[in-house]
């Protein structure tokens, strides 16, 4: 087994973001959406199923995700989601956000007092 | 915001629930296995892949409720779930489901039934656009309200005037209609060319007035309204041409009005004809012929309008000072004209006193609603100690009483509308209030079942939520807790607070028409029969035509059998109809034009007081030796001779007068007549007026075109109808008659808004008694059986019977004090505003405050004196052992 890093919380209302983002790559189904979240992040963010399929629900209900059955690789039924336009829109908006206030949010991190 | 994909997203999950249940299933499975089969390639066995798996992801149905919880069908669906749980909370337990449902039913459908009414009169829509920028003129006396302008002054506004688009003419009076089986009576307007352009109304065939049809000369045309169109001429489709005999003179028809032109002053008419027509156009400027009206131009306000008429009235003032002095004028909406205060107050009075009944209904249910609260308090701590959040609670509690409310509401709309469809003719008002049952009242019901709802549900539901679960399981239902009684206690007493308001103002207005019943109208009118009639000026130009005619009726209908005495009046009392004239008196000094006395004038022939039954007090009535020719004679009354020759003979006396005011034929002649009687005061306008300076004149000397004949019969009048009738057509075939009614229903007619006020009054007053005092029954009973063990403990150490039945009756006392002292001091509140409702009685009469408190105690007192009885007759060794 690999040496796993302490898992850590997301911060508020940034899974939406990390789901449309991981769709944008390829439409994917529940389970991969959570593996991929978990490995590009390097195993600091897990995210179970209750947050997972509520998070599902809501994109889905705003028009950014739609879901698709389709079959897998070992031939079962899965519900893959993919982006919409809008999704994709939305996506984009939210990543320019999020630059801007982790840029600030560093900023003031980094801030020394010779700096004021 | 995606809206769409929300709401379909919402109602797929709501109608198709087991598919979208299926597939939520299907997803999680399929999470689980791809789980699974990652940690069995990482190299675990399947069961130990499936327990870490199954680890992971936690309780599938906790996951599944986080899913559903995302979208706003679970809201939907949770008051559905409270609405079906509430639906069998009441019906498990249908005595309960009754009581509230009919008394919220009582309340809330009083309510409607009243609101319809003032829907239909104070909330009354006009049929004409802007109809608030659509104003009367009026000329203005000290003495004279000046709803009539002369032809000629009329003439001088329309030219002058810069603020309206036009003035026009208007006056209605009754037109003769001949041709048909039987002369009828319609009700006409005449008016000028413009009428219907002013008020903005189209036909909706054919066409309005061209202009310069309104002149003298111009071929009668004659416009119908709907109604007349439909009731009749059937509906005829070729009515368009016709001629029609209207006033012994034939109109072509031009045009049919639209349905909804009607119910208003200016649209009540059967027909519309031009103005030169009227009987009353006059081209004299003293006398006040029709009414003006006009419409704002736009952009002119009320004010700017009134001082541009003021401006032309002082001009003519100054040129005609003795047809125009102290005058001044005056402009009012047809709203504001027919808004009389007559109808405003008791319909605002009937209003409140519906709003009281439903406060009381909205208490008596919320102490039910607390009452079985208490009852249900073990139901209440197992939800909450399975889970159930404060809210979730709430939520439950305030959807059963608005489920009782709006069942109440849907049974009050019935009651409402069975009431108004039985009632609404019994209503004083000329409006038509069953057309008043539209979507206002609808709306207005459903708001009042929805506060309803809330007001009795939200104190209960508060209450009952906060109970502490563990106390609660632990001790069974025997505490009550002392809060609750408190409050429930602070409901009763507001209900008999206010039930003792209605009490109060319904004695008040039984006194008030006992008071009115008791005033003498002045005349005695049992079996006396009273029809109406109008003689067409072209057929009857003169004088001594006219006067022929009324002289040759009356003869003719005395000889009818069974008539004891025949006379014609011009207006009968309390008919509606009066006339006023100034006068003078030239043994007194002169005063100026405009002020000069007024008194009501009345035309009779010989034997009217006798027909009447109004005494003659001296001198001698009039007769036929006061010819046409003879000298001029006059009657006052006894107030009339009181007050301006106070302490001397009346007799003998002369009076000097204008008879433009009463009815000229041609140029107006001032005439100065001799006082030969004095007569009894009678109520002419108004039953409840002081007594009024009256003159009668006698119709030989000065005849009028119009006339109300009143027969006295040996036998009861109303199967005499025909014969009279024929009577009357032998003298002239065409002329018909009309408003037949006896004597003692318009005596009758000027008590009927004040009785209908009076027995709704009381009967409002009647349930809220009913109510409060079930309410307080309610309480002590519930009391009394809560404390069971506690007075059976009483009494094993030693509590006889009767300090029981005291203690349960001393908190009764206790109640109907409060609640009468509160009662009391918000009734001499409320009943000032029934001030001008009242006649004879004060609004602080203190005997109808004793008796509306009285009621109201003991009739509580009363109630509570069977739960103290039962409590006195607790066996203490019954409820020991129970425990």
């Amino acid at each position: 087994m690999r040496d796993k890093p302490e898992p850590s919380g997301l911060v508020q209302g940034t899974l939406d973001m990390l789901i449309l983002k991981t769709l944008a790559l390829e439409p994917m189904h529940g389970y991969g959406i959570g593996l991929r979240i978990e490995q590009i992040s390097g195993g600091i963010f897990q995210v179970n199923a209750g947050s997972l399929f509520p998070a599902f629900r809501r994109l889905e209900r705003e028009g950014w995700i739609k879901g698709e059955w389709r079959a897998t690789e070992n031939n079962r039924r899965a519900k893959y989601y993919m982006l919409t336009e809008q999704g994709r829109k939305k996506l984009k908006s939210e990543t320019r956000e999020w630059e801007t206030q982790t840029a600030a949010i560093a900023r003031i991190l980094a801030a020394s007092l010779g700096e004021l | 915001m995606a809206l769409l994909p929300n709401l379909l997203g919402g109602l797929r999950a709501l109608f198709r629930k087991k598919k979208a249940e299926q597939e939520l299933n299907e997803e999680l499975h399929d999470y689980l296995e791809h789980a699974v089969a990652e940690k069995m390639t990482a190299g675990m066995s399947r069961e130990e892949a499936l327990r870490a798996a199954r680890l992971e992801m936690g309780n599938a149905e906790a996951v599944k409720d986080q899913v559903r919880d995302q979208g706003w069908e679970s809201l939907v669906e949770a008051m559905w779930r409270d609405l079906r749980y509430g639906a069998r909370q009441l019906s498990k337990n249908p005595g309960f489901t009754t009581v509230v449902v009919l008394t919220l039913a009582l309340g809330i459908g009083a309510n409607s039934a009243i609101f319809s009414a003032v829907n239909a009169v104070l909330l009354r829509r006009f049929p004409f656009p802007q109809a608030d920028r659509v104003l009367f003129l009026r000329q203005v006396t000290a003495t004279n309200p000046g709803l009539l302008i002369s032809i000629p002054n009329f003439e001088d506004y329309r030219r002058q005037q810069r603020s309206f688009q036009q003035l026009t003419l208007w006056r209605s009076g009754s037109v003769n209609l001949t041709g048909g089986d039987h002369p009828e009576r319609v009700v006409g307007s005449f008016v000028s060319d413009n009428y219907f352009d002013v008020l903005g109304v189209r036909t909706i065939a054919g066409r309005t007035f061209r202009p310069g049809e309104d002149q003298p000369g111009a071929e009668p045309v004659v416009v119908v309204s709907h109604q007349a169109w439909v009731t009749r001429f059937g509906g005829d489709p070729k009515l368009l041409g016709r001629h029609l005999t209207l006033n012994n003179e034939s109109y072509t028809i031009i045009g049919i009005l639209p349905a909804e032109f009607r119910a208003t002053w200016l649209s009540s008419s059967d027909v519309y004809l031009p103005a030169s027509h009227s009987p009353a156009y006059h081209m004299d400027r003293a006398d006040p012929a029709m009414f003006v009206v006009g419409r704002l131009k736009d952009g002119v306000t009320r004010a700017q309008a009134l001082a541009d008429i003021a401006t032309i009235e002082s001009r003519l003032a100054h040129d005609y000072p003795d047809a125009m002095g102290g005058m001044h004028v005056e402009l009012t909406s047809i709203p504001e004209m027919e808004a009389t205060e007559s109808s405003a107050s008791p319909l605002l009075m009937l209003l409140a006193a519906v709003v009281i009944l439903l406060l009381i209904a909205c208490l008596n249910v919320a102490t039910l609603l607390l009452a079985r609260g208490s009852a249900r308090q073990q139901e209440l701590s197992v939800r909450t100690a399975l889970g159930a959040s404060r809210t979730c609670l709430v939520r439950q509690l305030l959807t059963e009483s608005l489920l009782v409310s709006v069942l109440g509401g849907l049974l009050g709309l019935l009651l409402a509308f069975w009431l108004v469809w039985s009632f609404a003719d019994l209503l004083p008002f000329d409006v038509p209030t069953r057309a008043a049952l539209d979507w206002r009242v609808l709306l207005f019901t459903l708001s009042v079942a929805m506060f309803t709802g809330v007001m009795a549900g939200v104190v209960p539901a508060l209450r009952l939520s906060r109970m502490n679960p563990a106390a609660a399981l632990t001790t069974g239902t025997r505490t009550a807790g002392h809060a609750g009684h408190r409050l429930r206690s602070g409901f009763v007493v507001a209900q008999m607070a206010l039930a003792i308001i209605l009490l109060i103002g319904a004695t008040l207005l039984v006194k008030s028409f006992r008071a009115l019943l008791a005033i003498h109208p002045g005349f005695a009118g049992q079996q006396v029969l009273t029809m109406e009639y109008r003689l067409p000026r072209n057929k009857y130009p003169s004088a001594i035509e006219q006067w022929n005619f009324h002289r040759t009726m009356v003869e003719h209908v005395a000889q009818v059998p069974g008539v004891v005495s025949a006379a014609v009046v011009q207006a009968l009392p309390l008919s509606g109809n009066w006339g006023e004239m100034p006068f003078t008196l030239p043994d007194q000094p002169e005063v100026r034009p405009g002020e000069k006395p007024t008194a009501l004038v009345n035309l009779i022939t010989p034997d009217y007081f006798s027909t009447i039954g109004s005494p003659l007090l001296r001198g001698r009535a009039f007769s036929d030796q006061d010819g046409t020719d003879a000298p001029r004679v006059v009657i006052v009354t006894r107030s009339f001779a009181a007050k301006f020759w106070p302490d001397e003979d009346p007799i003998g006396r002369e009076i000097q007068f204008s008879d433009s005011s009463v009815g000229s034929n041609g140029s107006p002649q001032v005439r100065r007549a001799t006082v030969i009687g004095v007569a009894a005061d009678v109520k002419q306008v108004h039953l409840r007026d002081p007594d009024r300076p009256l003159l009668y004149l006698p119709y030989s000397q000065s005849p009028a075109i119009f006339g109300t004949l009143i027969v006295r019969a040996a036998v009861d009048p109303s199967g005499l109808t025909d014969s009279i009738r024929r009577a009357v057509w032998s003298v002239d075939k065409d002329q018909p008659v009309w408003r037949i009614r006896t004597v003692a229903a318009v005596l009758d007619q000027q008590v009927a808004s004040d009785r209908l006020m009076m027995l709704l009054v009381s009967a409002f007053g009647g349930l809220a008694l009913l109510l409060s005092v079930i309410g307080a029954y309610g309480l002590l009973s519930n009391t009394v059986n809560q404390r069971k063990q506690e007075i059976g403990v009483r009494m094993a150490l030693g509590a006889t019977p009767s300090s029981v039945l005291r203690w349960v009756l001393k908190q009764a006392v206790r109640l109907t004090l409060v609640g009468g002292v509160l009662g009391i001091a918000a009734g001499l509140v409320a009943t000032r505003f029934m001030a001008s409702l009242l006649y004879g009685v004060t609004t602080a009469d203190l005997s109808s405050f004793v008796l509306g408190w009285g009621l109201m105690t003991l009739t509580a007192l009363l109630a509570s004196y069977l739960p103290a009885r039962r409590a006195s007759r607790v066996d203490p060794m019954v409820t020991l052992r129970y425990e």
